[in-house]
């Protein structure tokens, strides 16, 4: 035992310990340097399927410090999880609530295609630029009702995947649209999202510079009982006490302050606990703080309910000559899951005034519901 | 002082220089006490001529070699001006009787040392004691001379004396160390001091000490071992194919043996550099019994302290280790050797948190080691034919190693048997029998990475293992060597019992006195780590892992000190155990469950792996003895794995990667997928050097090239955007280790300076590591978001100056 523990502690502890020197030449938490997804919310975060609406709305925010202007692909696709299964699309356990054992309802290719196309919705911006953000909505079926009944369950956490892609960077979404399209030749149903890992399947062939992908867990509960059914709120923001600070000649160090305030009603809910939830019931809300340039300290900052309403962290960065334009992005996150977030913008220079304002943003448009059921 | 004494000397020569003129210039009696007082021998037959009475005395002594004092043997001593001479025994000493009163000049003489020349004053009748030093002549080496107890039966074996693996470069003078510059052996990280011998994984090669396995040999780190070695009386390096007195183990092993007598006067020394200090005494009690006491301090946490935590930015206790051993040798009698060592090491090192935060004081990362043995050794020759040794080993290990909330815990102890017959049935016919046997009682707490539980096990393992060798010379130019070893293993807690036999076989033909060939082929056999079998964590079926090893090779001598060797080797194995693979999901997903279920069984240890190695081996070396040695060593490798012997497409289907299923290349379609082995390096060059100057300068350097080790990088990541975290995505297609790291190469060099004085002798050396600044990539890791390699590297040009006193 002592050679294999050994050995692997000396190889996991020391680089990591020797890591420690360089750590200062890590590219910070906070920088946003790479495309990346920095946030997907689900609204409502909790959604009850005994309800009359059943429709989730998910929304990404994507950044491409690149500032491309190309196309922006994208698939969202919601998953329940449940006993573990790795897949997400498996009809037989979602239509047929004595089926508890996986086996597959035989379904015809269309019927197949159309449960697909109520948990897979895919989408296109035309252009992107610094960052973007795109919307989708999917109804859960009423049969996932059935299905909870069937396993004993008042609540699922379920995941949704969000994919976002450069044009023609996913060979995925290739094989999705011509599936749904009714190629012959594509992959079919089952090959493409049944049973298999969704992260392996959705990025297979996609350069991880030019693609995305992000992870979000929402409840599906059978029957909502709460009043209180929001996402946190960021409700102000303000980039104050901009300073120049002279101790690092040549090179100017500018240090800003950015400060956020939230809406505690909205952020900071109480709520009655689910009797199988090991959730807390009283909301802490972490707010993330992001910047294309420079460094935020803290990256992170928490909100208690007995707690301040604003927090705040300090940008720190060294200008060029000409104003540089910086984007930054507040998400704020509490702990059932529910997200907010923004994005903002400023142009500091080596000595001229910050200005800053709300980013523009590229806005995708959601698709109509798909058809709820089948 | 010295000027005083020479003074006094002047006089009392001149004095007994004008005594001796009187009789030589005709006095024709002198009393018989003669002018010095003192009875004198009366001899007809000198040179005063017959009837003459002439006045003698005696001169006898020792001739020690300055520096060390080891006796030498063979010195020419004569007495000027006469025909007496003699030669001093294997105790250093002589005796010259009938010395003619008087000033005597003692000529002294050895060659390979400089020659002394003494004047004495002898008194008649007087017997003088005289003690004189030889100082080494600038091309003479101090040599170290060891006995070797046993005629090797293995294919190929490379034994390093233990003065030439110290002057190594790279070694930190560390003799032990010296394993790794030879053929079959890749470079370890950091140089830590593991083995990875011929493409086996780390966890197959060994140690052993007297043939007894040991856990570790080297301290944190690798920079020495820990065990001195000077105590040692070879170093034998097997990297495969080697005899069925070892097993239990499918790579190559290192056996050290132990001196068997520390002869000679009390010596000592102290070695200290940068990183450590060792002192050692030795010496002996009458004439059967022989000592050695060694420890070793390392300092460089008290060196380093201040500066460690603006260094890397974080609280650290930095590495400290110590080390110690007694040995004693007894021989009662002529055929019975007896050897006791015990032995002890002690390695900390933490890492505490970020320097100036609150966590100061709780360790994030902590390692330590300790083990201690006691090692009795009896060896008996009852005739040339028969000869029996028993070897019993005992001691306690003690590991921890923590990380987060992650930590193992591991306090085996360990009891092990060797019994060993070796009897010569007639000319051609030698049979070697024994039983290696151990117990161990295992003992671990272990909390696993991503878990919030944590393993107790506590079991006594028993390994038996029989074996039985026959080594048979039909001819004078063959030998074959064939045996059968047995490895058992018993857990009886747990329900484990494993045996694997092993036929070894192998065949030496010597066409010449400079040329041999050899071929070898045989089964090994490895057990399951413990963490792997126990019941709670592990897999109680688990089979052991099994290794073919085949091997031809030859070894011509070109020369008195100059010989090259070379080998092909392969290596089939299988049941190797492999790691459980989590699900593809997300080990968080498991954590998303509802309360009531509970998840997938996770999957445990199987015998899924198979793996290979093939490779050839060259050695060119010129061995020490004269002013240059070195060698130069090559092994060319590939290392492969596969944790499940099917195609790429079947391999995608039961991963449940359908979708990917019908995008796998066509490369790939029908073939099974061999992996990198995590330490293949398809070359590694190793050049060493060491010149004697003159002058007691020598200088020496090493020069090492070895290929980069595979790396898997992450094709992809998913954001969890609750947690902000990045989960790693790896391409299905391309498998483990497609990528690898930039070629290793560095060169060392080490100059030292001998000064000599009579009862000692100081050495100063330096070492420069890595001359040229080389930054090597040791490793790497990804930060948070896997959006980037980041490369860790290895050593700096270091200067390590030491300093060795030994009397």
């Amino acid at each position: 035992m002592a050679t294999t523990w050994r050995l692997a502690a000396l190889l996991a502890v020391l680089p990591a310990a020797f890591a420690t020197g360089c750590e200062q030449n890590v590219r910070p938490r906070s920088l946003v340097d790479q495309f990346k997804i920095l946030a997907v919310k689900v609204e409502p975060p909790d959604v009850g399927v005994m309800g009359r609406n059943r429709t989730i709305r998910v929304s990404a925010l994507l950044a491409d410090p690149t500032g491309g202007d190309g196309p922006i692909e994208y698939a969202v696709v919601a998953c329940t999880n449940y006993d573990g299964v790795v897949g997400c699309l498996e009809e037989a356990a979602l239509v047929e609530e004595s089926d508890i054992e996986n086996e597959h309802l035989d379904l015809s290719e269309e019927e197949y295609r159309e449960f697909f196309t109520t948990f897979v919705k895919r989408g296109r911006l035309e252009t992107h630029g610094r960052h973007a953000e795109f919307f989708q909505d999917i109804t859960l079926p009423i049969e996932l009702n059935a299905l909870m009944a069937a396993y004993g369950y008042t609540q699922v956490d379920a995941r949704v995947y969000v994919l976002a892609c450069l044009e023609g960077a996913c060979p995925v979404l290739d094989d999705i649209d011509a599936f749904l399209a009714g190629d012959p030749a594509a992959p079919t149903g089952e090959e493409l999202l049944y049973e298999i890992s969704i992260p392996a399947a959705l990025t297979s062939g996609a350069p991880m510079e030019q693609s995305a992908l992000a992870k979000k867990s929402y409840r599906v509960l059978q029957e909502r009982t709460d009043t209180s059914n929001d996402n946190p709120d960021i409700d102000a923001w303000e980039l104050v006490d901009c300073e120049q600070l002279l101790d690092a000649e040549p090179q100017t160090t500018r240090q800003c302050s950015i400060e956020a305030s939230i809406d505690p009603e909205k952020s900071l809910q109480v709520y009655e606990p689910s009797p199988d939830s090991s959730l807390l019931t009283q909301e802490v809300a972490v707010v993330r703080f992001y910047s294309t340039a420079g460094e935020l300290v803290p990256h992170t900052a928490q909100f208690f309910t007995n707690g301040p309403m604003t927090q705040a962290s300090t940008l720190k960065l060294q200008p060029g000559e000409d104003p540089e334009t910086i984007d930054l992005y507040l998400v704020l996150i509490d702990s059932r899951g529910g997200v907010d977030y923004l994005s903002l913008e400023g142009v500091i220079g080596k000595s001229t005034v910050v200005r800053t304002g709300d980013s523009p943003t590229v806005r995708g448009e959601t698709l109509a519901p798909a058809g709820s059921g089948f | 002082m010295t000027e005083i004494r020479r003074t006094i000397r002047r006089y009392a020569l001149l004095a007994i220089a004008l005594a001796a003129t009187v009789p030589a210039a005709g006095a024709s009696s002198r009393s018989p006490s003669g002018g010095m007082g003192g009875q004198g021998a009366v001899d007809g037959a000198g040179p005063g001529g017959p009837g003459v009475e002439r006045a003698t005395g005696t001169v006898k002594g020792k001739v020690l070699e300055a520096g060390t004092r080891n006796p030498l043997e063979g010195v020419v001593v004569l007495a000027g001006g006469t025909e007496l001479e003699t030669e001093t025994d294997a105790s250093g000493a002589f005796l010259l009787e009938d010395v003619p009163a008087g000033v005597v000049t003692l000529k002294i003489a050895l060659p390979g040392y400089k020659g002394a020349s003494v004047d004495l004053i002898l008194e008649p009748g007087k017997v003088l004691v005289v003690k004189q030093y030889l100082f080494p002549r600038a091309d003479r080496r101090y040599a170290m001379t060891v006995e070797t107890r046993r005629e090797s039966e293995e294919v190929t074996e490379h034994n390093v004396s233990i003065e030439e693996a110290g002057k190594i470069p790279g070694t930190f003078g560390d003799a032990i160390r010296v394993v790794q510059n030879l053929p079959g052996a890749a470079r370890v990280p950091y140089s830590l001091g593991f083995l990875i011998i011929r493409g086996a994984s780390p966890f197959d090669s060994g140690y052993f000490l007297e043939g007894m396995q040991i856990p570790n040999l080297y301290h944190f780190l690798g920079v020495t071992a820990a065990i001195n070695a000077d105590l040692l009386e070879q170093i034998e390096y097997l990297p495969g194919g080697y005899s069925c007195r070892y097993g239990r183990l499918m790579g190559g092993i290192v056996n050290l043996d132990l001196r068997d007598m520390f002869g000679g006067p009390v010596h000592g020394y102290v070695d200290t550099d940068i990183i450590d200090t060792t002192v050692m005494v030795r010496g002996t009690v009458g004439t059967r019994w022989s000592y050695a006491v060694s420890a070793r301090r390392s300092y460089i946490d008290y060196v380093l302290d201040p500066f460690a935590a603006d260094w890397v930015g974080y609280e650290m206790r930095l590495p400290k280790y110590w080390d110690a051993q007694l040995a004693v040798g007894y021989r009662p009698n002529v055929r019975t050797q007896v050897n006791l060592l015990a032995m002890t090491s002690s390695d900390a090192f933490a890492v505490l948190g970020q320097a100036g935060s609150s966590s100061s004081g709780q360790p994030t990362a902590e390692l330590s080691s300790q083990f201690a043995r006691v090692l009795l050794r009896v060896h008996t020759r009852f005739s040339d034919r028969l000869a029996h040794t028993l070897v019993l080993s005992a001691g306690p290990d003690s590991e921890y190693y923590q990380y987060g909330s992650n930590y193992v815990e591991g306090t085996p102890l360990y009891f092990a048997a060797r019994d060993e017959w070796v009897a010569g049935l007639g000319p051609s016919l030698r049979m070697t029998g024994g039983l290696d046997a151990t117990m161990t009682r295992h003992r671990f707490d272990i909390t696993l990475p991503g878990t919030a539980s944590s393993f107790q096990g506590e079991a006594f393992a028993y390994s038996p293992s029989p074996y039985l060798e026959a080594e048979w010379r039909p001819a004078s130019a063959w030998r074959l060597v064939t045996g059968l070893r047995t490895d058992t293993y018993f857990v009886p807690r747990e329900g484990f019992s494993a045996i694997v036999v092993e036929p070894r076989l192998s065949l030496f033909w010597e066409p010449g006195e400079r040329m041999e060939w050899h071929a070898s082929a045989g089964q090994y056999g490895q057990f399951p780590d413990e963490t792997e079998f126990f019941d709670d964590i592990g897999n109680p079926g688990l089979l052991p892992a099994k290794a073919l090893q085949f091997e031809v090779g030859g070894r011509r001598d070109l020369g008195n000190l100059l010989s090259i060797e070379g080998s092909l080797f392969y290596t089939a194995m299988r049941d190797l155990v492999t790691e459980p693979e989590m699900p593809l999901i997300d080990i968080e997903d498991l954590f998303l469950l509802p309360p009531d279920n509970t998840g997938p069984d996770l999957p445990s240890y199987t015998n899924d792996g198979m793996g290979r190695a093939y490779g050839a081996e060259l050695l060119l070396r010129r061995h020490f003895g004269e002013r240059l040695f070195g060698w130069v060593s090559y092994t060319l490798t590939r290392s492969e794995r596969t944790s499940a012997p099917t195609s790429v497409v079947d391999q995608v289907r039961e991963a449940k990667l359908q979708y990917l299923v019908a995008h796998v290349p066509e490369e790939y379609q029908d073939e099974v997928r061999w992996d990198l082995f995590d330490y293949d390096q398809t070359q590694v060059l190793t050049l060493v050097a060491s010149y004697d100057l003159g002058n007691n300068w020598e200088a020496g350097g090493r020069f090492m090239y070895a290929t980069g080790n595979p790396i898997t990088p992450a094709s992809n990541r998913v954001f969890v955007v609750d947690t902000a975290g990045y989960i790693p995505l790896y391409d299905p297609f391309a498998g483990k280790n497609y990528q690898r790291l930039p070629p290793y190469h560095a060169l060392d060099l080490r100059v030292a300076r001998k000064f000599v004085f009579k009862r000692w002798w100081l050495e100063a050396r330096l070492e420069l590591q890595n001359v040229y600044y080389r930054k090597n990539i040791e490793t790497w890791y990804y930060p948070y978001d896997y959006g980037e390699k980041l490369w860790i590297y290895g050593l700096p040009f270091l200067p390590v100056p030491g300093l060795r006193g030994e009397f």
